[in-house]
């Protein structure tokens, strides 16, 4: 009977309009959050309506990012380089995270979310340290911001990131994605160069590696993703975690300075490798 | 309605017809019951000293804790009720961090302590969330000490939400004996040395029971690192035994 | 009568076009913004100012949509004043720095259709730029341009002040309010989005200077 089909809706001004369409029914509701929000609120931005505008965001992303633990702790290298569609944005990001004097995070994917979510993960644990006496370890880290991101599943958060560091059971390496993974692993390579650093990696990696062998791994790894992986390049960056924390090796070495130096150890003049003239 | 002067205490937000909030000014008595706490600012530093009162031989000495870190460049030292200083300084330690998060700089120490003076008011009937979390005042005083980049400050705070920026200052049972000590030996030339002395000194006078390693707690933030760090027991005792 | 099929049409943003770029300078930082509005081939307004003074030592220079970036403006205005009121001095270029990034993320899954540039002097009294993408991704820079004319003023950017892949021996001395002149009037000429006139904000331990540049008008 047509009596017990709720028609309610038709009475509501806003059915049918998007969820961010609709006027607030505080008018300073959204200026309070602002002012004290810790996390943004979810509020949907369109899913299958409005693809066209998600375009015109040119999102910071494309990267290589790759980390491994050997001997002497936890060796992390990364690009630099951050692009917008075929727009070089930025040849010089900082990729590695210091979220504090103990915790390295890699960014890989959106970079405002991975750089959010580690400060906030920076929070978390400073608060954690200064109420238990003690700072969380690795695993739990990982775990906490895994968690953080796990809440906005399915709401388009782009982060891929490995968290290092070392604590009481030595150095942990763990792998955190946007849909609240969270792996524990002794080498990773996110990134869409981690293909081509994944193949220098596996074929060269060691356990017993000097630290001074896993720099060079890491340097020829990224040096090799940014040959052959348009979207990463720039400089590149690697941190080396130990007992006592980290210390970043490499500040930023220009790619096309490990270019000239590979060359030079080839003989071969620089830019007279590849170039056939039509004649 | 009211027949006696007494029964304006009732209520914890009504005034009596002299204007007094009886409440707030019993949650001051309280404090007065406390341990003795010493703040001293000195020229490279800040020192924060408190009396722990082992009461039994059975009880742990190191489990009393009357000293906070807010956060890495602040200290804090309570006297009163122990789980009112807990609620606060939780307050404070994720004010501290929150603006950490938003403005990627230290927190002002002024700042600190004016957002533990904005809850300790804030008091009264409520559903107990997190917008009203207590109903009576907060029985406790704290001593809010540190370095930021305007240099070493102390505050003190108090259950009417008073906030005074002091050179040195004492609170607790103690406080008054103790603070005309300071009053006569405060100097502002004071050196992060002197300064653990002084509070050490006058502890060991105002203690009812013979000052050891064991039952204070001192901590210092000095000019140089901006870090919180608590003494350890036998670096206590060499300034004890230097006294 | 339901509104229905209004929803999957539904796009809240529009690129007002336009370029913003600054460079800095030992304790110097100039910013540059063009004055042009336009609604798809449409010129809408020839004297839009897209740069904001936050504290006396650092200014917002906004491109993309005009109506987020008045309201990104006045509410990092209204964030800056209750930041005085509470700590008692003005927030460092880096405190608003990350302030901005905060704000921008935390419109994350509505975001705000700007592309932003902060620009001014730091605690050290050195110039210095921020550059944001819309959701709060942020890099601290020595020259940046958003907008537009990015791709075409970006390129002569770095070969003036960083003098990228360069193979002489160069360095950056010249003035910043002219380079900034420079790159504008020659971005005008080939960036339909870009012209009108140029407003330049020189930043220095003397104070703010504006000055406005005409560039083409067709």
């Amino acid at each position: 009977m047509a009596a017990d089909i709720d028609f309610s809706f038709l009475d509501d001004p806003e059915f049918g309009l998007p969820s961010y369409f609709k006027p607030k029914q505080d008018p300073m509701e959204e200026f309070n959050t602002l002012l004290t929000q810790e996390v943004p609120p979810i509020r949907e931005f369109s899913g299958k309506d409005s693809e066209e505008a998600k375009k015109l965001f040119k999102f910071a992303k494309g990267t290589t990012t790759l980390a491994f633990v050997f001997q002497g702790g936890i060796l992390i290298a990364v690009d630099a380089r951050a692009t917008m569609g075929s727009f070089i944005g930025s040849q010089k990001v900082k990729k590695v995270i210091e979220i504090n004097d103990y915790l390295l995070g890699t960014m890989a994917g959106g970079a405002a979310d991975c750089y959010y979510w580690e400060n906030n993960l920076a929070r978390v644990c400073k608060l954690y340290e200064l109420k238990n006496g003690e700072r969380p370890n690795v695993g739990g880290a990982a775990q906490i911001l895994s968690q953080m991101l796990g809440q906005y599943r399915g709401y388009g958060l782009s982060v891929g990131t490995m968290i290092a560091g070392w604590d009481h059971k030595g150095p942990g390496l763990y792998f955190v994605d946007n849909d609240g993974m969270c792996l524990k692993g002794n080498r990773f390579s996110v990134g869409s160069g981690s293909i081509f650093a994944y193949g220098v990696l596996d074929s060269h990696y060691r356990w017993d590696m000097t630290l001074d062998e896993a720099v060079e791994l890491g340097r020829r790894a990224i040096y090799h993703a940014g040959h052959r992986d348009a979207m990463s390049g720039g400089v590149v960056r690697i941190y080396h975690v130990h007992a006592g924390g980290w210390t970043n090796i490499i500040q930023a070495e220009d790619l096309m300075n490990i270019h000239r130096q590979r060359d030079a150890e080839k003989g071969i003049e620089f830019l007279d490798d590849e170039v056939t003239f039509n004649s | 309605m009211f027949a006696t002067k007494n029964e304006y205490d009732r209520g914890v937000n009504t005034f009596s017809p002299e204007g007094r909030l009886f409440q707030v000014e019993y949650a001051l008595e309280a404090i007065k019951l406390g341990s003795t706490s010493i703040g001293i600012t000195c020229q490279d530093g800040v020192v924060l000293a408190v009396e722990r009162r082992v009461t039994s031989k059975l009880i742990e000495p190191s489990s009393i804790e009357k000293i906070f870190e807010i956060d890495s460049h602040v200290g804090c030292a309570m006297s009163g009720i122990l789980a009112d200083a807990r609620t606060l300084v939780d307050h404070a330690r994720a004010e501290a961090q929150n603006h950490r998060f938003t403005y990627l700089e230290e927190m002002l120490l002024q700042s600190i302590a004016q957002s533990v003076c904005d809850l300790s008011l804030n008091f009264g009937e409520g559903d107990g969330s997190q917008k009203k979390p207590m109903s009576r005042p907060y029985g406790v005083s704290l001593l809010i000490g540190g370095v930021d980049k305007n240099g070493p400050a102390l505050f003190t705070t108090d259950p009417s939400g008073t906030l005074f920026k002091y050179k040195a200052k004492a609170i607790g049972s103690a406080a008054e004996g103790a603070q005309t000590m300071l009053q006569e030996e405060f100097k502002t030339d004071l050196s992060l040395e002197d300064g653990v002395k002084m509070a050490l000194r006058i502890l060991k006078q105002v203690m009812e029971e013979a000052i050891t390693s064991q039952n204070v707690e001192v901590a210092v933030v000095s000019t140089q690192d901006k870090i919180f760090r608590r003494l350890t027991p036998s670096g206590v005792e060499e300034y004890l035994t230097s006294l | 009568m339901v509104k229905e099929s209004k929803q999957s049409q539904f796009n809240p943003y529009q690129n007002n076009g336009g370029t913003v770029a600054a460079v800095a300078l030992g304790g110097r930082v100039a910013v540059g913004g063009d004055t042009r509005i336009s609604v798809g081939y449409n010129i809408i307004s020839r004297n839009y100012c897209k740069i904001t003074q936050l504290t006396s030592k650092a200014v917002i220079a906004s491109s993309g949509m005009v109506t987020d970036a008045q309201n990104l403006h006045k509410l990092l205005l209204a964030r800056i004043t209750l930041y005085k009121h509470q700590h008692g001095t003005e927030p460092s270029l880096k405190a608003l720095s990350k302030l901005l990034s905060i704000t921008l993320y935390s419109r994350r899954f509505f975001p705000f259709y700007t592309f932003n540039l902060l620009a001014g002097l730091n605690e050290e009294g050195q110039g210095a730029v921020y550059g944001y993408d819309a959701i709060g991704s942020f890099d601290e820079l020595k020259y940046g341009v958003q907008g537009t004319g990015q791709e075409l003023c970006m390129s002569v950017l770095d070969n003036q002040c960083k003098g990228a892949n360069r193979t002489d021996d160069y360095t950056f001395t010249q003035d910043p309010v002219e380079l900034i002149r420079d790159v504008f009037t020659s971005c005008a000429e080939r960036d339909i989005y870009t012209g009108d006139a140029v407003t330049v904000w020189d930043i220095t331990a003397e104070g703010i200077q504006q000055t406005s540049i005409p560039l083409r008008r067709d």
